[in-house]
């Protein structure tokens, strides 16, 4: 009778692995054709029937992505700008989030309520007057500029306060028996078990910043600061006869693989700081 | 406060020694500290409140502002009246864009809810190779909207594209993607569901697991089936994660812009337009900003609305 049962939820745990890996395979295959012609040449991308693997492989379409588009210097503006942000939005939200958890002052929940309020605006609807304060701050066609109106967000300063609240005030007070100043007790003894927010919030801001479209179509203008989705959507925008069609799709898996190595390399932290933002 | 405290102290001293050399000693340190904390609660706290203002708050009552005002970046606003409320009322393209948005998101949203609860479920329940498959559902999340628009554009391509080609084979017609309005309209909210499916099934998976077993087990016990189990146990634990799902989802939606640029153009027609897209028309290349800032705003109000409408069916629900 055990053996029975066994078998039988045996065998639904395997119809479960069926459905989902061709859920799995299904969801892949866009990407599957998008690498798989990156490879290929004009001639090849549309032919039917789909081969997964080109006759011919096609690194050109990559040399010229990279170079004769210079897709080289959008992939680094869009690093450097992400650099930039990263820096500075972890350091300012991990800071504000642990004064908000930690210490007691007047209008502390008036503040909160301040900044928390910010996650209902959608931001692209203070664009134009940000536009405005950026060109003041002589700022726009800059990296800097690129990075300015995401230095801080509601959402990580919510997130690490949430992170923060977490650590044993004792901790702190033995510190500041101690005699320990703030940010002493910070750098030593706060951000060190504030390790694991601090990272879920940097991989979600890195995929966040990696992406941004918007705004960069508005700030970055010029070429030399045009990131790698602006640089994208000039070449799509550009696309004459089938010929350069193989250089755009190879410039959109160099535009992916950033996320990606960083998916593969920390996939357990990945899944595990997009949980954080339905539970927190 | 403190010269009351060491007053109390004071009180200690005659029956407890020991204690009033520790709270002493502790109000001397609390008192010092205190300065130091707001000089450090200042240090962080002004800049934070400084960007927010600087870069939420002031832009909205800019906007407000604006839209009384003719301006173009260039000149100094000039002052018109009501003229682009006026306008806004009357214009054919505002309230196509703003059905257009809308349609996706009523579309999209529940479809999207139902199928990335149906499959974190299914992955949940999942014994064999359960990290293998979640990390590839989720992969598709990590593909940037540029690159997933460009990629659909070229796999949705009415003569060229692979989908037409497959379809051909299985003896159905080439369908006009991506050219006729509906299908357009089709293709995009197929682009929203492929990315987003993921990562919203991510947040159920964590919902899933934070469920208390035991729950399952009384269930169990009571003789439910798991069809049963399903509806009475987990949906009621995960309502929370389905509240936030349902609102992010539905922010993100009215906030449509480079995924439809792409893919469409927001054509054919102005068929597939978002609110967004029509607003950056104007603001950046019309360089209309009195009006786009109309626009913007009417958006602000759109989604604090869909917001405030959810929280409270909500609660309405939870009474």
């Amino acid at each position: 009778m055990r053996v029975v049962i066994f078998k039988r939820h045996q065998a639904s745990q395997y119809l479960l692995l069926f459905f989902l890996a061709s859920l799995s395979v299904f969801m892949l295959l866009p990407l599957i054709w998008l690498v798989s012609s990156s490879f290929k040449g004009p001639g090849e991308i549309f032919q039917v029937p789909f081969h997964l693997l080109p006759k011919k492989m096609m690194l050109d379409n990559y040399f010229t992505a990279w170079r004769r588009v210079k897709l080289q210097s959008a992939f680094l503006s869009s690093s450097i700008a992400t650099s930039l942000f990263l820096v500075f939005h972890l350091s300012l939200c991990t800071t504000s989030g642990y004064v908000f958890a930690k210490f007691r002052f007047r209008r502390r929940n008036i503040l909160f309520t301040f900044v928390i309020a910010t996650m209902m605006i959608p931001q692209e609807v203070t664009y134009f007057a940000v536009f405005d304060t950026v060109r003041w701050m002589k700022s726009i066609n800059t990296y800097w500029g690129l990075a300015l109106p995401f230095l801080y967000s509601g959402f990580g300063v919510f997130l690490m306060r949430q992170f923060a609240l977490s650590l044993p005030d004792e901790f702190i007070e033995s510190a500041k028996i101690e005699g320990c100043g703030n940010f002493a007790i910070f750098f030593r003894i706060v951000l060190p078990n504030l390790k694991q927010g601090v990272f879920a919030l940097g991989i979600l801001a890195f995929s966040f910043m990696w992406e941004e479209y918007a705004w960069a179509r508005i700030c970055a203008a010029s070429e030399k600061v045009r990131t790698l989705s602006i640089a994208l959507t000039f070449l799509l925008k550009d696309i004459s006869g089938n010929s350069s069609i193989p250089a755009l799709l190879a410039g959109s898996v160099i535009a992916m693989v950033p996320v990606l190595v960083i998916f593969i390399i920390f996939q357990k932290q990945f899944i595990q700081s997009v949980m954080s933002t339905g539970i927190k | 406060m403190e010269n009351r405290n060491s007053q109390f102290a004071g009180d200690l001293i005659e029956k407890k020694p020991t204690v009033h050399g520790m709270a002493r000693r502790s109000a001397i340190v609390g008192s010092r500290m205190l300065n130091h904390d707001h000089l450090f609660i200042f240090v962080v706290m002004a800049p934070m409140v400084l960007f927010f203002a600087t870069f939420f708050y002031y832009p909205i009552l800019k906007n407000i502002y604006l839209i009384f005002f003719d301006y173009d970046y260039l000149h100094p606003p000039t002052y018109i009246g009501l003229a682009n409320l006026e306008r806004f009322f009357h214009d054919p393209v505002v309230l196509k864009v703003f059905l257009n948005t809308i349609t996706v998101t009523i579309v999209s949203v529940p479809l999207l809810i139902v199928l990335s609860l149906v499959v974190s479920v299914g992955v949940y329940r999942l014994r064999i190779a359960q990290t293998a498959i979640r990390s590839i559902i989720f992969s598709t999340f990590l593909t940037t909207w540029i690159v997933a628009g460009i990629t659909f554009k070229f796999l949705f391509n009415p003569e060229l594209g692979f989908v037409n080609a497959f379809l051909h084979r299985l003896g159905i017609g080439a369908v006009p993607w991506l050219t006729d309005p509906f299908w357009a309209m089709a293709a995009a909210i197929m682009l929203g569901i492929w990315k987003f499916l993921g990562y919203f099934m991510v947040i159920f998976l964590a919902a899933l697991y934070n469920v208390d077993p035991q729950l399952y087990e009384a269930a169990k016990i009571d003789g439910a089936n798991s069809l049963q189990q399903f509806f009475y146990v987990t949906i009621p634990a995960i309502k929370p994660a389905m509240v936030f799902v349902s609102i992010v989802a539905v922010i993100n939606y009215l906030r449509f812009y480079q995924q439809i640029l792409i893919l469409t153009g927001g054509g054919p027609y102005r068929s597939t337009e978002t609110i967004l897209m029509y607003m950056f028309d104007l603001g950046i290349k019309s360089r209309d900003v009195g009006y786009a800032s109309t626009i913007s705003l009417a958006l602000f109000v759109v989604i604090f609305l869909a917001s405030q409408i959810q929280i409270r069916v909500t609660k309405a629900y939870s009474n």
